[in-house]
């Protein structure tokens, strides 16, 4: 239903490339893209699950899974199989119908993002002309999700973390939104693909030298981080679920497969995120800054690639969003939790303020140059 | 849960989800005394059982399905623990870690210990030692892993509603919050 | 920190040192896989050696959880000789030691005169259900096997006490193997009763003797002192007899002695060569998997197996170097070896005990008259009929043992006898 919503309004705003999955049949179409959507939904975050398991068990000087399934893979399909076995427990004070609903409502969101982050020289199921607008707004719709299980759960700490959860959103969407329309700035629109050209095209000023956004706006590129890890309460901003404050924050009372649908889309925000750091500032599918993929030099560099350059594209984006995730797990490893006041803080204080001047650094600049 | 315990399921599908649970077994270290140190070893980087599909530390006992009791169980702490155990969702599973664990140790004697967590909890697998060796309870865990294997789900909660622990109601080891009436409940 | 002047260059650090870890070699011991190298000192379970058990409960009553069960009951030995006391010994009937209230203090292996109780160091014995950690003394002997040797004495270092005790005794006892082959063989031409005196010797029973020689040196005596030709025949006749006992009674105790030893050593320190526990024996393990055998088991049996192999291994390549040849040539003929063993205590008593420390009963039974290498030796034949009864494998083997010191014995008595 969602979905169909959403396809058919967005149809309507799309003004953008058409991507490969666009036929004439629309049926036949958007069968392709929700596959597409669901597909890299339900396998992205396994692999950047596993990714976390066995990077995060090397930095620590272990070695991670290693007997459920090669090497240990398939430890997070033992771990959804487990999910669907696990007694569904709803506590007595809980306001039951919220408490059903709220992962359901972090979960949608993240999975709504999918629809318009391009993977691959046109693999997207739809480029909307506001898609940077778009992928934003809808990322702020999951702390609603948060908040609701927090509230209907009916324990302190659960309360305490849905509350962290809304006051760490609302701190770092400034900063994150303030990064982000920076890009936009420079690229001068809000299509997501369009940004990819952009970048694609991009020069630095009085030379023919092409760069991603990453260089000119590495202050912009920074707080963006920051925030998303904010964003995804990944550690060090994981206040909301802080194990040794608040048990499990806004999780504790959850379990089994609700459970499962909360932790989908932590991982799901962390693909999304990073996915979105790679088309803002990364370059997309472009392998080097000014190097096109093979195949595709015709198309301006970045479409109609043909099979071998569509296939190089996809990898090219999933590998730098790996390298993403792996930077998180790496501070997840290498930091400790912040305070809350210190999170506080460093938002309002720091994050805020330099992304208003990055915001204007870049608004001159894109005048005078 | 509420489905998959109330049929015997196909065989594949049984042998499926037996591996899903055999494989993700999300800890929950009840640590007491010593021997917590010792499970603190075996999850560091040199025994590390997250290669066995051990999670260790799960935050609350709601996401966990195992349950290691690892030291001294006090009467006074016998309540937490049993309340910690209900909170549990099934399938759940508990190991009785250490001889205090199992049936009081060196304290059988003593008047405020209570002797063993399997008079309050189903204990699944008992690691002896005092304290056990990280690989013991590797070992333990490996034993517990062969019996998730082989058992069916449907027969372990058939006989969890059967014969639930119904804890003494007159016996001085059991504080008065824990004397409930959930045995009754069930018997009736 | 405090050195550093630009912010964040500590938070570069932390991701460094981080980072370094991820291009080491993970420090993870591949558990299930892979077993821990543990010292032989290590507490993982305590074992029973049954056969040294006395029944004295000091380790029952010295236990701070009260953890081990002990029931005996009292046995009466008939004497040794007639006219004797009849003697009481304890046997064990049951010993438990209960692995879920042990607190593996050791105190019981400590306290234990006889040296019946050891640390292994296996740990995996976790079991589903608490009654099973309660294991009893069938289950406690085959921890046994799991009992790595004792560490080496330090190169130079001094032999122990009881080691050179052990040694000076073996040498008399030598000496005396020697004389007995001397008078054996004399006796053989003398006595006609040859056959049947070193069987009455081999139960340890009062030797008969037939009266009807005299013991001419007491006759000549007692007719130079002027008694009377019949008083002096039969005082002569008495000492003869007299004579031929002690004769008969100390090559049986020599035999005895030895019986002891035999029982006495322990299985696993019976061999002198020290062995690192570690591998396993294939064949072993694969037949014990084969059986149904939990994998645990059938791994430390297997490691007992490879152990037992590699120790039989190295004695013959010690065999076949020259010294351990001569010592068991008195086993073969006794009358032949006697000028050998003089030579072949010097290296059998120096080799073994600085380079590893040996159980004290160790030389004795070395150099005894009859070669007990070990408590591998078993007599077949004993051990087919007694499995064939339905008797417990442990019995049998301890009564095959047995049977086969005894036979062996009576070879070498009839060797002597022969002669």
């Amino acid at each position: 239903m969602i979905l169909d919503t959403v396809l058919t309004t967005s149809t309507a705003m799309v003004a953008q490339t058409a991507g490969l999955l666009d036929t004439d049949s629309f049926l036949v179409s958007m069968l392709l893209k929700v596959a597409l959507v669901i597909g890299l939904f339900l396998s992205l975050p396994l692999i950047v699950g596993y990714m976390e398991h066995k990077a995060m068990a090397r930095l620590q000087h272990r070695r991670g899974p290693m007997f459920a399934g090669p090497a240990g893979s398939l430890q997070l399909v033992a771990d959804g199989i487990k999910f669907i076995q696990k007694e569904d427990v709803i506590p007595r004070a809980a306001d039951k119908w919220v408490f059903a609903i709220a992962p359901g409502m972090a979960l949608v969101p993240a999975l709504l993002i999918f629809f318009v982050l391009p993977f691959g020289p046109g693999v997207w199921a739809a480029d909307l002309e506001l898609g940077l607008f778009y992928a934003l707004a809808i990322t702020s719709i999951s702390v609603l999700g948060v908040m609701m299980g927090g509230w209907a759960s009916a324990n302190k700490f659960s309360l305490i973390g849905g509350l962290r959860a809304a006051g760490q959103l609302i701190a770092y969407e400034l900063p994150l939104i303030l990064a982000a329309i920076a890009v936009a700035v420079q690229a001068g629109s809000l299509s997501l693909v369009g940004i990819v050209e952009s970048q694609a095209t991009f020069m630095v000023a009085g030379t023919d030298i092409n760069v991603w956004f990453v260089f000119p706006q590495i202050l912009g590129f920074t707080i963006f981080f920051v925030a998303a890890l904010a964003e995804l309460s990944r550690p060090p901003f994981d206040m909301p679920i802080a194990d040794s404050e608040l048990v499990f924050g806004y999780m504790t009372e959850y379990t089994g497969l609700k459970f499962a649908m909360y932790l989908l889309t932590e991982y799901a925000g962390m693909v999304s995120m990073s996915a979105l750091m790679v088309v803002l500032y990364l370059g997309g599918w472009q392998i080097l800054p000014g190097v096109p993929l093979p195949g595709c030099e015709a198309g301006g560099g970045l479409f109609d690639c043909g099979v071998l350059g569509t296939l190089i594209g996809v990898g090219v984006v999933m590998g730098k969003i790996l390298m993403l995730t792996f930077v998180m797990v790496w501070l997840r490893v290498a930091y400790p939790r912040l305070r809350e006041d210190q999170l506080q803080r460093m938002s309002w204080l720091v994050l805020v303020p330099l992304s208003l001047v990055n915001l204007a650094v870049v608004a001159v600049a894109k005048v005078v140059f | 849960m509420g489905v998959v315990d109330q049929f015997e399921l196909p065989k594949p599908v049984k042998y499926v989800f037996n591996w899903g649970r055999k494989y993700s077994l999300w800890c929950f270290n009840f640590g007491l005394a010593c021997c917590a140190i010792e499970f603190i070893a075996a999850s560091g980087s040199r025994h590390d059982f997250i290669r066995l599909g051990v999670i260790p530390f799960a935050h609350a006992p709601r996401q966990a399905d195992l349950l290691v009791v690892s030291g001294t169980l006090t009467d006074k702490m016998a309540p937490a623990l049993r309340r910690l155990y209900e909170e549990m969702p099934e399938p759940k599973y508990v190991i009785s870690f250490g001889s205090c664990a199992n049936c009081g140790g060196p304290y059988w004697d003593s008047y405020s210990v209570t002797k063993g967590v399997d008079q309050i909890l189903p204990v699944d697998v008992y690691v002896p030692g005092c304290p056990p060796r990280p690989e013991a309870l590797l070992d333990g865990i490996v034993a517990l892993q062969n019996r998730i294997q082989g058992e069916s789900l449907k027969d372990r909660m058939a006989q969890r509603r059967r014969e639930p622990i119904v804890l003494r109601h007159d016996g001085p080891d059991i504080a008065p919050e824990l004397q409930t009436t959930e045995g009754q409940e069930h018997r009736v | 920190m405090a050195t550093t002047s630009l912010p964040g260059v500590g938070l570069l650090k932390g991701l460094g040192v981080t980072l370094k870890h991820l291009f080491k070699t993970p420090a993870t011991q591949l558990y299930p896989h892979e077993r821990p190298d543990l010292p032989p000192r290590t507490r993982g379970v305590i074992a029973l050696m049954e056969e040294n058990c006395t029944v004295c409960m000091l380790c029952a009553r010295e236990c701070p959880d009260w953890c081990i069960y002990i029931d005996s009951h009292k046995e009466t030995v008939p004497p040794a000789k007639e006219g004797g006391r009849a003697r009481t010994r304890n046997v064990l009937d049951r010993f438990g030691i209960d692995f879920a209230l042990c607190m593996y203090c050791g105190i019981c292996v400590e306290v234990c005169p006889f040296d019946a109780l050891f640390w292994s160091p296996e740990f995996e014995y976790a079991e589903y259900s608490m009654d099973l950690l309660l294991h009893e003394k069938g289950k406690l002997r085959e921890w046994m096997d799991t009992v790595p040797p004792p560490p080496a004495l330090d190169a130079g270092a001094v032999i122990p006490a009881e080691v050179s005790d052990a040694i000076a005794k073996a040498e008399k006892e030598l000496e005396q193997a020697a004389q007995q082959a001397e008078q054996a063989a004399k006796q053989a031409e003398q006595a006609k009763a040859g056959d049947a005196a070193p069987k009455a010797a081999a139960r340890a029973d009062e030797p008969k003797v037939e009266a009807g020689e005299i013991d001419q040196e007491t006759y000549d005596a007692l007719i130079a002192e002027g008694k009377s030709e019949r008083i002096a025949r039969s005082k002569a006749k008495a000492a003869y007899v007299k004579k031929q006992k002690a004769l008969l009674r100390e090559v049986a105790s020599g035999a005895g002695r030895e019986d002891e030893a035999a029982a006495e050593a322990p299985a696993p320190k019976a061999a002198e060569v020290h062995v690192e526990a570690g591998q396993i024996d294939q064949e072993t393990y694969d037949a014990l998997i084969a059986e149904g055998k939990p994998e645990r088991m059938a791994r430390a049996k297997a490691k007992a197996a490879w152990v037992k192999k590699e120790k039989a291994r190295l004695r013959e390549e010690a065999e076949s170097g020259g010294d351990a040849a001569q010592v068991d040539t008195p086993a073969a003929d006794t009358a032949e070896a006697t000028p050998e063993p003089e030579g072949a205590a010097g290296p059998a008593a120096d080799a073994p005990a600085p380079a590893e420390a040996e159980p004290p009963a160790e030389p004795q039974k070395k150099l005894a008259d009859v070669h007990v290498e070990g408590a591998g030796e078993i007599d077949q034949e004993t051990y087919d009929a007694l499995i064939a009864e339905g008797k417990s494998e442990r019995i049998a083997r301890s009564k095959a043992k047995a049977a086969w010191v005894k036979k062996k014995k009576q070879e070498q008595l009839d060797a002597g006898g022969d002669e």
